[in-house]
């Protein structure tokens, strides 16, 4: 499913304009950005959480060459589903 | 920092960024969340734009969910380590040996203000683990004061060089206009010639002296993201030459560790050193300089510092000191996330 028909269905179910779906939309993902960037995690029920994860520096080695690098450390975005989603999908 | 945020709480995030209601942003996401999981159930991938996608894959465990972050909901949250990038290390170094250093690192601001530092020969780590505590204090020195920086000094005795050549340049060409000149004016020419030359040439002789070098000498100013390293790598496209700078600006800073931040450091042309940085020779070159700069200034430090074993070629020798040192300077640690970088960072300031 593509932004355009979520952004449509949500639109029609709630009776809202597209403008304000895609305001509300661009607000839940400054507040992930946010969020997400001081290494909280977002809980939605039934839904699962999503989180982000600090990965630290490491030294990767190229076996090639023999050289090795440092990569800097990053933070990743996580989703875990919850287990009603979990069994949802399975049962599926 | 790592706390959980639960559905009411984001509820209210939500309204106060889009200015709605808590009802409205409660249905809201409700609805979201509820359509995406729809769409999960069924099979399907959903894609929303500034969020990322949301798609199933089968793992061992049945479905599985995975979520790719939006590109740049991705760098918008890397935006502290955007400045980082990946380090090549020299051989010397070892694990082991950045392990043994962690303890020995103090840094008082570790979040988005630190820089990545290039790699320096090993030798020079060590003392740059050693020498952190008094790097602190000329840190705090230069923010408490920062009227005292020097904006852009002025350069008088490094770019001599090559105003000479260009002075050389101009001398030639003024002859030759000269003779030109002199030329078209038939009967005068052989008496005219001798004049005007001589005359030229004592007119650009007290004329180019003072004025500023038609091609100018490039100048850099040394900020906390622009050190000799990261001019070294811009201007001749590898940090190992940063030798030749300090060595340019020698003159009026001898000692590289203790070159004021604001100083306008005179950046040499690559002819003058024969920096290359695709040739392997070069590049060897600029290590044994900066060892035979290094060294130099180590006999001229006239304060009671430890004394460091510096042998090339030995790892073992190396790693001895550089535990005897961690062992007498004990310092308080580091966020460990930052610790290498903070290594790099203050290893060619030390003193």
């Amino acid at each position: 499913m593509q932004h355009k028909e979520i952004v449509d269905s949500l639109s029609q179910s709630l009776g809202r304009s597209k403008g304000d779906i895609n305001k509300l939309i661009e607000a839940l993902s400054n507040v992930i950005v946010e969020r997400c960037s001081e290494l909280d995690s977002i809980s939605v029920p039934r839904f699962g959480t999503i989180e982000a994860v600090k990965h630290k520096e490491f030294i990767e080695v190229d076996k090639e060459t023999g050289n090795k690098s440092l990569i800097p450390p990053c933070v990743e975005m996580q989703f875990t589903p919850s287990t009603v989603l979990k069994k949802q999908l399975n049962q599926s | 920092m790592n706390e959980k945020i639960a559905f009411p709480q984001l509820v209210e995030l939500v309204a106060e960024k889009a200015s709605t209601t808590e009802r409205m942003s409660e249905l809201f996401l409700q609805e979201l969340f509820t359509v995406i999981s729809k769409e999960l159930i069924n099979g399907k991938s959903v894609k929303i734009n500034g969020l990322g996608t949301f798609k199933t894959t089968k793992g061992d465990h049945g479905k599985e969910v995975v979520f790719v972050p939006d590109k740049d909901l991705a760098e918008d949250i890397n935006a502290p380590f955007s400045q980082f990038k990946p380090v090549v290390l020299c051989d010397a170094i070892t694990i082991e040996q950045l392990n043994e250093i962690d303890d020995s690192i103090m840094q008082p601001e570790p979040a988005a203000t630190t820089i990545v530092e290039p790699v320096e020969p090993a030798e020079e780590i060590d003392e740059g683990a050693a020498d952190n505590k008094i790097e602190q204090e000329e840190n705090l020195e230069v923010a408490q004061e920062p009227q005292q920086e020097e904006p852009a000094l002025p350069l008088e005795e490094s770019p001599t060089e090559t105003i000479n050549k260009h002075n050389g340049k101009r001398k030639w060409l003024t002859i030759a206009a000269a003779i030109a000149a002199t030329a078209l004016i038939a009967g005068f020419a052989t008496h005219y010639l001798k004049k005007g030359t001589t005359e030229t040439v004592a007119q650009t002789d007290s004329v180019a002296t003072p004025r500023p070098v038609p091609e100018p000498v490039v100048t850099d100013t040394l900020r906390n993201n622009n050190l000799i390293f990261d001019m070294a790598r811009k201007h001749y496209g590898d940090q190992a030459f940063w030798v030749y700078i300090a060595l340019e600006n020698k003159k009026q800073y001898p000692d590289y560790n203790k070159i004021p931040m604001g100083a306008a450091l005179v950046i040499p042309p690559a002819e003058k050193y024969g920096i290359n940085s695709d040739s392997k020779k070069s590049l060897k070159d600029a290590g044994i300089e900066a060892m035979k700069l290094y060294k130099q200034v180590k006999a001229s430090k006239t304060s009671a510092e430890p004394a460091v074993e510096i042998k090339q070629e030995d790892d073992t020798t190396t790693t001895k000191s550089l535990t005897k040192i961690t062992k007498a300077k004990r310092l308080k640690p580091v966020r460990k996330q930052y610790r290498h970088y903070n290594l790099y960072r203050n290893s060619h300031r030390r003193r």
